[in-house]
């Protein structure tokens, strides 16, 4: 039955019924309207009341809907009172005093969340949709601002009075449209002359991009100003939402606040809230500004700021990024303040000054540039005064990467360091100190399909004293390189040759000019089943060397042919395990290799050393990785390959290689040292790897070598991966260079992200060398990624004397960071260390 | 007009029945009555008589049509429903079901709409209720161009 | 025992013509060597293409596998994934997004960092071929049945 209450609004607002037991007046409902034309009873317009009194409860609602109810003292019975429709019965939320651990009690309270929810659901799409989820595209925006002017305002209330064509009010769950704008509340009127309109009571105004709660409004529907009281409002496109005390929107696009406070959590969240004197939206160029303003997190005050600007939308806006501060042993506390300026849509600028307790100030500077042809960046830092070591202290790093079209491009990749300990030092709690040198290089390359042609001048700076000046690396001033290839189409000859002029300098050191040529020409036979490729080289190498040792040439040169036969078989057959049906496949092949000796002591090296012995060097034509030696051979390569393959997704489940060398004479040319090499045989090589499921994959290898029947290389890694979030690495390496004396690396490597609860995620690595049994890298940190803000913490701990050689001493670091989303970018900092030390992890793209 | 309720009613129909007991005169078949500016045109009108006076008269019709100059020199205001009841000695006109009624450009509708063109007010829906909605659509002023 | 020699390899029919979209340099040039090894080629749009290879990740990276007791890095990692999908030149999906990594480490002490650059040149070069090998045995398995 239609359960009707009579309810009287008392002073406070409150609204009380008499409820059901207690005597129930007689609400006589209106006697339904007889059929037509019966003649109604005389009805006398009632006389004018001087203010409309409510039968029904408000529609919407100012206090929870349903039954509230307090006990009266005098006679114990119930004074309940029912907002909206009743729940009969329906169990609903009683306002939870969720006072956690905040000093101050929570921005707004109950009732305005409630108002927040109901003001979301106005607007045509729900900016938090994609607080987390996949990022939905919003909506076409309903409506356009700029018809306002030619539509036509609709509205629909209970009861309407117009007076005199110009003055009406319309009383009674009013509701308004014009274009975009949407207003509704209890009782509105409007001068169609001037064009405004003065709304009160539950006022809820709605445009595209933004929506606002009121208890009274005055808007001027002409010049689009408007005027609110006491307001909430939600402004999409951030999302921002907030409250104020005087909203004024000048404007389509600019409104203004006062005594406002604002965060970007959704409705029902108030993790933190900024409140500020003034607050300033301006929609045309997407920026917002607050003054006086300061920053409640968790219900802690944090943080106060006479200004601060935040962008309204991506578009990319000057302004302070989110400071990261950490601390360190030896800079002590370390604050960083960035301050992005976008310059220009292709250049901008990010100034960062950083205060290190124990150090002093430095400013760091990166200028990065955009033009159709070129792009790049420029860092600066500049220290005035390091304490510690009482001088100044900079570094200078250029990268530009051009394309001039027609296969011409250039690469500029400069770096330079004011001293040996600079990353070592002035490196946050997050810094890298495993380099030893600095690399610079100038690329000009010319490409096309059949050739390619890069000059080069390359310098490193050694910043690690442990290496003497006699092995510091060569500069290359320059290095041209002209690579020619051209392959038959209807025979499988291949024609190539790999052509290089380097002019090596180093002060102190036989220096020179190397010329290498190495014509080659290759038939790659290919069947289905089968491939033989034979392959004849001629390298020529000529030295104009300076500074030569005493007792060796200075105009050297060496010309050896270089013969070469690959040649495979691939078996396969189809099998079916479980219910999926894989192809397996037996994959032998041999690799003969024919160069004969020449004597090489006198040729200084430059750029050459031993390749790393792995199954892909069994493959190659030369033991040395550069053209200052190349090996005397007679052997052959005997490997077996195979493959278990998912014959639907063509993906390797598990996948075989074993090889090996057999040597069919000693190896006289050596890199120093004149005692050739004796053995026949290579190490035997093995490598298992596999994608076990989806999320699980292991790879391994392990080298035995004959002569001291044992092994000497081994190393396996498990991998779990998960969606972004739950990622395990179990890792292990074991190594020893020289066969006869102990491990050169034992270590152990385990990293893991994985998420704890309510979006609380755990990250961690730990390097451990059981050689030395000594932590070589470890940190564990937490991350927190929820709708509105981001907070990072990371502890460190690593050996970090990079460039001076007594013992290693451990260092430990703290990297804090926490981003308020919409409020300021993230600095992607610890997205850069995470991915460099936590494989599979990948920077999430929001 | 202001002088409307001085002015003599005409009122034109196919049929024309009077009852001197009840003191009401029934016109039936497209009835237009005539009052100064004021016009009604409607399929019925019973005439309410007291003590020769006309007190009330309700038209009905599928729409009955009004249609008034509330001043001189002003746009026409005009209305319809299914009824409606004119008060000629105090200027009132209530109009009720599917009522709807257009006034410089501005349209209103409701089930009930009561037009005092004396003092030029018109009400429209009941306070009390929300059974009587009233819809009204104001059309925008044309913009002099800047 | 059931084995056989593998029956026709050469790339199928429709990857006679490549148009690829997205590729790094370096991917390209091998994408390249490979088809005309198999004498395919690449093409330079959509219209003439039989088939379209849209590369949408192509990221090589490098990083610390192991630190000596002073804290200096002694061993690196290349890690290279390629994600990509296959497309027919209407548009239409033939194989939606894959995901092809390849691992490789090498000793590297950056003492004799000139040599090791040249090595990592060379392994990155067997990246390229390897990860090329992959996508093409993916995109038979797909197109084959």
């Amino acid at each position: 039955e239609d359960n009707v209450w009579d309810c009287e609004k008392n002073k406070a607002g409150e609204w009380s019924c008499v409820s059901q037991g207690q005597k129930e007046p007689v609400e006589t409902q209106p006697a339904p309207d007889m059929p037509v034309p019966q003649p109604l009873a005389e009805s006398e317009p009632a006389a004018e009341k001087a203010r409309p009194v409510f039968m029904k409860p408000p529609r919407t609602v100012a206090k929870r809907p349903g039954w509230t109810c307090s006990a009266n003292e005098q006679d114990e019975t119930w004074n309940c009172s029912l907002i909206g429709a009743d729940p009969k019965g329906r169990a609903r939320v009683v306002e939870h005093a969720e006072h956690d651990a905040g000093l101050l009690d929570p921005a707004y309270d109950f009732s305005e969340e409630e108002i927040f929810k109901a003001l979301q659901a106005q607007l045509p799409y729900d900016p938090w949709q994609n607080c987390l989820g996949p990022s939905v595209s919003q909506p076409a925006l309903v409506g356009d601002k700029d018809l306002r002017n030619t539509a036509p305002m609709d509205v629909h209330a209970d009861y309407s009075e117009v007076f005199d064509k110009e003055i009406t009010s319309f009383f009674g769950n009013v509701d308004i449209t014009r274009a975009d704008q949407h207003v509704q509340a209890d009782m509105a009127s409007y001068d169609t002359v001037s064009e405004t309109m003065d709304a009160q009571g539950h006022v809820f105004y709605s445009e595209n991009e933004i929506s606002l709660y009121s208890e009274t409004a005055l808007l001027n529907l002409a010049t689009d100003e408007a005027r609110l009281r006491e307001a909430l409002f939600i402004s999409p496109s951030g999302p921002i939402r907030g409250s104020a005390d005087v909203v004024y929107r000048d404007s389509k696009v600019l409104s203004r606040y006062t005594e406002a406070s604002f965060t970007s959590c959704r409705p029902g969240n108030q993790d933190w809230v900024v409140h500020a004197d003034r607050l300033k939206m301006n929609r045309a160029t997407g920026q917002a500004s607050a003054k006086h303003a300061w920053l409640e997190f968790k219900g802690l005050p944090v943080l106060y700021t006479p200004y601060i600007s935040f962008p309204l939308d991506d578009r990319r806006l000057s302004g302070i990024l989110p400071p990261s501060f950490g601390s360190t042993e030896k800079n002590g506390f370390d604050l960083e303040v960035p301050y992005y300026w976008n310059i220009a849509p292709n250049y901008d600028a990010t100034i960062t000054p950083r205060y290190m307790t124990k150090r002093g100030g430095m400013l760091r500077t990166q200028f990065r540039y955009l033009t159709e042809i070129s792009r790049g960046n420029i860092g600066l830092e500049y220290m005035p005064y390091d304490s510690l070591r009482e001088e100044s202290r900079y570094s200078a790093s250029v990268q530009a990467q051009s394309n001039f079209g027609y296969g011409v491009s250039s690469n500029l990749d400069l770096n330079y360091v004011s001293d040996d300990d600079y990353f070592n030092d002035l490196n946050n709690a997050l810094g890298f100190s495993d380099t030893r040198h600095v690399r610079s290089l100038a690329d000009l390359r010319y490409n096309q399909s059949w050739m390619s042609f890069v000059a080069r001048l390359e310098n490193y700076q050694t910043i690690d004293r442990s290496i003497p000046p006699g092995a510091r690396p060569y500069q290359k001033y320059p290095q041209l390189q002209l690579n020619l290839h051209h392959e038959m189409d209807d025979f499988p000859l291949n024609l190539a040759m790999e052509n290089q002029y380097t002019y090596f300098y180093r002060s102190g050191r036989v220096s020179g000019q190397r010329l290498n040529l190495k014509p080659s020409i290759s038939f790659p036979w290919q069947t289905a089943g089968a491939f033989f490729t034979p392959k004849f080289s001629l390298q020529h190498t000529q030295y104009a060397l300076e500074d030569q040792l005493p007792g060796r040439a200075e105009d050297i040169s060496r010309t050896l042919p270089i013969v070469s036969v690959d040649g495979g078989l691939f078996f396969e057959r189809d099998f079916d395990f479980g219910d999926s049906s894989y192809l397996h496949t037996l994959e032998p092949r041999a690799f003969y290799l024919y160069i004969p000796h020449e004597d090489q002591s006198d040729i200084p090296l430059f750029d050459t050393s031993l390749y790393d012995l792995n199954f892909f060097s069994l493959f190659r034509d030369n033991r040395f990785n550069g053209p200052d030696r190349v090996q005397d051979a007679n052997q052959v390569t005997l490997a077996l390959t195979s493959r278990l393959i998912d014959s639907d997704s063509g993906r390797e489940r598990l996948k075989l290689s074993v090889g090996e060398i057999f040597y069919f004479r000693d190896r006289e040319v050596l890199l120093r040292g004149n005692t050739p090499e004796t053995n026949s045989l290579s190490n035997l090589i093995a490598e298992l790897s596999g994608q076990l499921t989806d999320h699980l994959s292991f790879s391994s290898s392990v080298q035995w070598n004959p002569d001291v029947n044992d092994i000497t290389r081994g190393q396996g890694t498990i991998r779990y991966r998960n969606q972004p979030e739950q990622i395990i690495n179990l890792g292990y390496r074991y190594r020893r260079d020289n066969p006869n004396l102990e491990a050169t690396i034992i270590q152990s490597d385990m990293s893991f992200r994985w998420p704890l609860y309510d979006n609380w995620f755990a990250v961690g690595r730990w390097q451990y060398s059981l050689k030395f049994n000594q932590t070589v890298e470890s940190f564990l940190g937490l991350e927190k990624e929820s709708c509105c803000w981001r907070f990072r913490v990371i502890g460190r701990r690593f050996v970090n004397n990079i460039s001076n050689s007594e013992e290693a001493k451990a260092e430990n670091g703290v990297f804090v960071q926490l981003e308020l989303k919409g409020l300021a970018s993230f600095g992607d900092k610890v997205d850069n260390f995470l991915e460099k030390n936590l494989y599979g992890y990948r920077k999430p793209e929001n | 007009l202001e002088s409307d309720s001085e002015q003599p009613i005409y009122i034109d129909s196919n049929t024309a029945t009077y009852d001197d007991k009840a003191q009401t005169s029934v016109y039936t078949g497209n009835v237009v009555t005539i009052q100064g500016s004021l016009r009604v045109d409607s399929d019925k009108l019973v005439v309410y008589l007291k003590q020769g006076e006309i007190s009330k008269m309700v038209a009905t019709g599928e729409k009955a049509k009004f249609e008034q100059l509330p001043g001189e020199g002003q746009e026409k205001i005009k209305g319809e429903a299914l009824i409606g009841e004119y008060y000629p000695n105090k200027n009132l006109l209530i109009l009720k079901k599917e009522a709807v009624v257009w006034q410089a450009g501005n349209k209103s509708a409701s089930d009930l709409i009561r037009y005092d063109s004396k003092n030029a007010l018109i009400k429209a829906g009941e306070k009390s209720s929300d059974s009587k909605r009233v819809h009204s659509v104001f059309m925008p002023k044309e913009k002099k161009t800047q | 025992c059931g084995y056989h020699l593998r029956g026709a390899l050469d790339i199928p029919e429709e990857m006679k013509n490549i148009y690829i979209e997205g590729a790094s340099a370096s991917l390209r040039d091998e994408i390249n060597l490979s088809l005309k090894s198999a004498d395919g080629q690449l093409v330079s749009s959509t219209e003439e293409a039989s088939m379209v290879i849209k590369v949408i990740r192509d990221d090589m990276r490098r990083r610390v596998l192991s630190l000596n007791s002073a804290g200096k890095a002694t061993e690196f990692e290349l890690n290279y994934t390629v994600r990509f999908m296959l497309l027919d030149p209407t548009g239409q999906i033939l194989m939606d997004q894959q995901e092809v990594e390849i691992n490789r480490d090498f000793f590297n002490d950056q003492v004799d960092i000139l040599a090791k650059s040249n090595e990592e040149a060379v392994i990155r070069d067997e990246i390229y071929r390897q990860a090329v090998r992959a996508i093409v045995m993916r995109a038979r398995a797909v197109l084959k049945n």
